[in-house]
């Protein structure tokens, strides 16, 4: 059997303005894990230095007794299951409340780029124009795909899902918008409550 | 003293319009910041519309609770069944594409606001950015002590039985009384199929039964025992040559002929619960197929599956319809897989959308299939009959419930029960651990001993009966009325 906490460390005060949800185990579920590790990978494809942006991030939240080095980030989001080398370690309450807060914090700090986005695309959308018009949106996209191709598991059925350009295009505009979600003044309750949506008894 | 409030975002501006009941009781907090207190009107408007939203307070939180669930339903895409007691909802906003939210209000379903006499009802078309400085308009209100400090922002994740059901209810209910009986799951799918025995000294009775165990590369203690399940469906969909292998992958074949097997009866019971409940839950694979899908299922002791096999050819070409391939921990190493005790279960996709679980193995005989078979009746569906029987069954169980047991509970429990149009109870089955353990406390088990083999042949109506944490007994018809 695993150990599913470590050994006992001082809990960061900061993850008490998230409430533990009352799941079985008392560990992230399934689509939590699963989303969790998609909008960090949005926002990595938002911010050329998304990853390095992260660990600054745990660092400047004073997260580092959970996400102390680039492993420990790495196994963490590991534990979504459409990676290559998913991990068979549950990610705790603590763990994925630090994620959320830090993709949160990232969020914010991308507020103006994520509306100029958005807009972006309602625009193109309007003139019937295809996404690479817009230089900046392209991008995302672009880059977006290149992460996801490269870090999940092609022979996944979830990830088969996305066998496309076109779909996971779309899967990186739904992420944008609900990055745009997590920027306001509740986000971060916002996106913690949504990954345990159907998932509490 | 009338006071105004303005929440203003690039897209969205909430004004909220109201009075101050304490002026000038000097808090030092909100010094030149009084307090709203009553809010007489507000008012929404949306950059690039000329109509704006006008209303009093209750059509406001009609608004922002709506707004506000929606929010998270675009967040999780887990849609939130807002079905509460049937009335039209007087906000409602709806996904028309990706970008695109339509935002409508019926001002005649308010029922107690200014904004009710406006007998038309108007839609907006917002962008998500619209939408979202909507959103955020609200939740800067609610994070504001000053206005109206009894409305405040709510979050809970909406539970499990709120969303919306992928299928008809009843359909729903089956899948947590398969797992946890582990007998005939198929039951529930087949309805009236006896409980299947298990008689390790003889052939097994079912040709299909021994194709699996000819296919079958066992080589465990236990491997001599054919699945021991079988339904008049599953037999046609097993097919002599078609063992078709996952094995491009050697780990896999190591798993399922090297790997310890765990056989503690506590241990496979509880993981097979929790892998058909794990199976279900992440079912959201489109399925089309017209053949029930049968794999044999590795799990770990933690629950994680580590490996399937195909048992039918229908399994093997629509394995992306199921959450398999999804749930599966990739093993690359054929060590490691020969070292990690696990559990084998025989899973069944059917086409209805139920998923039955239960042990490769099989499972040891228990007092109750010592029985010889009995043939059942058919299944009462007139819903006349139904809904008198429902009275009987009702009656028969608050009568035989002691008030300080029903009222014990930590947790809602639940059983199937058929009963016969006399109002004799023929069978029952708990659907959880809590309604096992509860067994002895309910009429169930004295009132079925009363039935007779001539009562178990008569036609049956079948019911599920649950008793609520708070003590409240509800019986209904297991497909519903």
């Amino acid at each position: 059997m695993q150990v599913h906490h470590p050994p006992a460390k001082p809990v960061p005060m900061i993850l008490d303005i998230l409430p533990d949800m009352p799941v079985a185990d008392g560990v992230c579920p399934r689509r939590a894990r699963l989303q969790i590790d998609l909008i960090l990978l949005a926002i990595e494809a938002l911010d050329l230095s998304g990853s390095e942006a992260i660990l600054k991030a745990a660092k400047d939240l004073e997260l580092q007794s959970i996400i102390k080095n680039r492993v420990m980030l790495w196994r963490l989001r590991s534990t979504n299951p459409f990676r290559r080398n998913s991990q068979r370690r549950p990610l705790t309450l603590a763990e994925g409340k630090a994620l959320v807060l830090i993709a949160c914090n990232l969020a914010r700090r991308l507020t103006v780029l994520i509306r100029q986005l958005l807009l972006a695309h309602q625009q193109l959308q309007e003139k019937q124009l295809s996404l690479d018009h817009h230089f900046r949106l392209a991008e995302y996209l672009e880059r977006f795909r290149a992460h996801f191709r490269s870090r999940m598991n092609p022979k996944r059925a979830g990830v088969m899902a996305y066998d496309t350009d076109e779909k996971l295009n779309e899967l990186a505009l739904l992420l944008l918008g609900q990055l745009l979600f997590c920027t306001g003044t509740s986000g971060t309750q916002r996106l913690w409550s949504s990954v345990f949506d159907g998932e509490v008894a | 003293m009338s006071i105004q409030r303005l929440y203003s975002l690039p897209n969205c501006t909430l004004t909220l319009d109201g009075w101050g009941e304490e002026v000038g009781l000097g808090n030092g907090d909100s010094a030149g910041r009084p307090l709203l207190s009553i809010l007489t009107s507000f008012e929404c408007r949306f950059n690039g519309h000329d109509r704006s939203i006008k209303g009093g307070r209750e059509f406001f939180e009609q608004l922002i609770t709506t707004a506000s669930a929606y929010a998270q339903q675009f967040l999780s895409g887990v849609p939130y069944n807002r079905e509460r007691g049937g009335s039209t909802q007087p906000v409602v906003i709806e996904q028309v594409s990706s970008n695109f939210h339509r935002l409508t209000i019926y001002p005649q379903a308010l029922t107690d606001d200014p904004a009710r006499t406006q007998s038309e009802s108007i839609s907006f078309d917002l962008m998500t950015v619209q939408l979202f400085d909507l959103v955020e308009a609200i939740d800067q209100f609610y994070a504001d002590s000053q206005t109206i400090p009894g409305l405040t922002l709510n979050l809970t994740p909406v539970r499990k039985r709120q969303t919306t059901p992928k299928q008809p209810l009843a359909k729903r209910a089956l899948p947590a009384a398969l797992g946890v009986a582990g007998l005939a799951t198929a039951a529930i799918a087949f309805f009236f199929v006896p409980i299947p025995e298990f008689r390790p000294t003889e052939e097994s009775p079912s040709e299909a039964a021994t194709n699996v165990q000819a296919n079958s590369t066992d080589t465990v203690a236990s491997g001599d025992n054919p699945p021991t399940e079988t339904s008049s469906d599953e037999v046609e969909s097993l097919d002599t040559g078609s063992d078709l292998d996952a094995a491009s992958d050697e780990a896999t074949e190591v798993l399922f002929n090297d790997a310890p097997l765990i056989i503690e009866p506590d241990v496979v019971d509880q993981l097979m619960v929790q892998l058909q409940e794990n199976l279900f839950d992440s079912w959201t694979q489109e399925h089309s197929f017209e053949d029930a899908l049968i794999y044999r299922v590795a799990v770990a002791e933690n629950g994680n599956v580590l490996g399937f096999k195909y048992v039918n050819d229908a399994a093997l070409a629509r394995v992306d319809e199921t959450p398999l391939p999804d749930l599966q921990y990739t093993l690359l190493d054929p060590e490691v897989a020969q070292q990690e005790p696990v559990a084998q279960y025989r899973v069944v996709f059917t086409p209805a959308g139920a998923v039955e679980v239960s042990p490769w193995h099989g499972r040891l005989p228990e007092a109750s299939a010592e029985q010889e078979p009995v043939e059942l009746g058919t299944e009462i569906t007139d819903p006349a009959q139904l809904a008198n029987l429902n009275w009987d069954l009702y009656d028969l169980m608050i009568d035989g419930l002691d008030d300080a047991d029903r009222r014990s509970l930590s947790a809602d429990i639940s059983y199937r029960v058929n009963m016969t149009p006399d109002g004799v109870v023929v069978d029952y089955e708990p659907l959880d651990d809590t309604a096992s353990e509860f067994l002895s406390k309910t009429p169930l088990p004295a009132l079925r001993g009363a039935a007779t083999n001539s009562d178990r042949q008569n036609d049956q109506g079948q019911f599920l009966v649950v008793i609520t944490q708070d003590g409240v007994l509800q019986v209904s018809p297991w497909r519903g009325f």
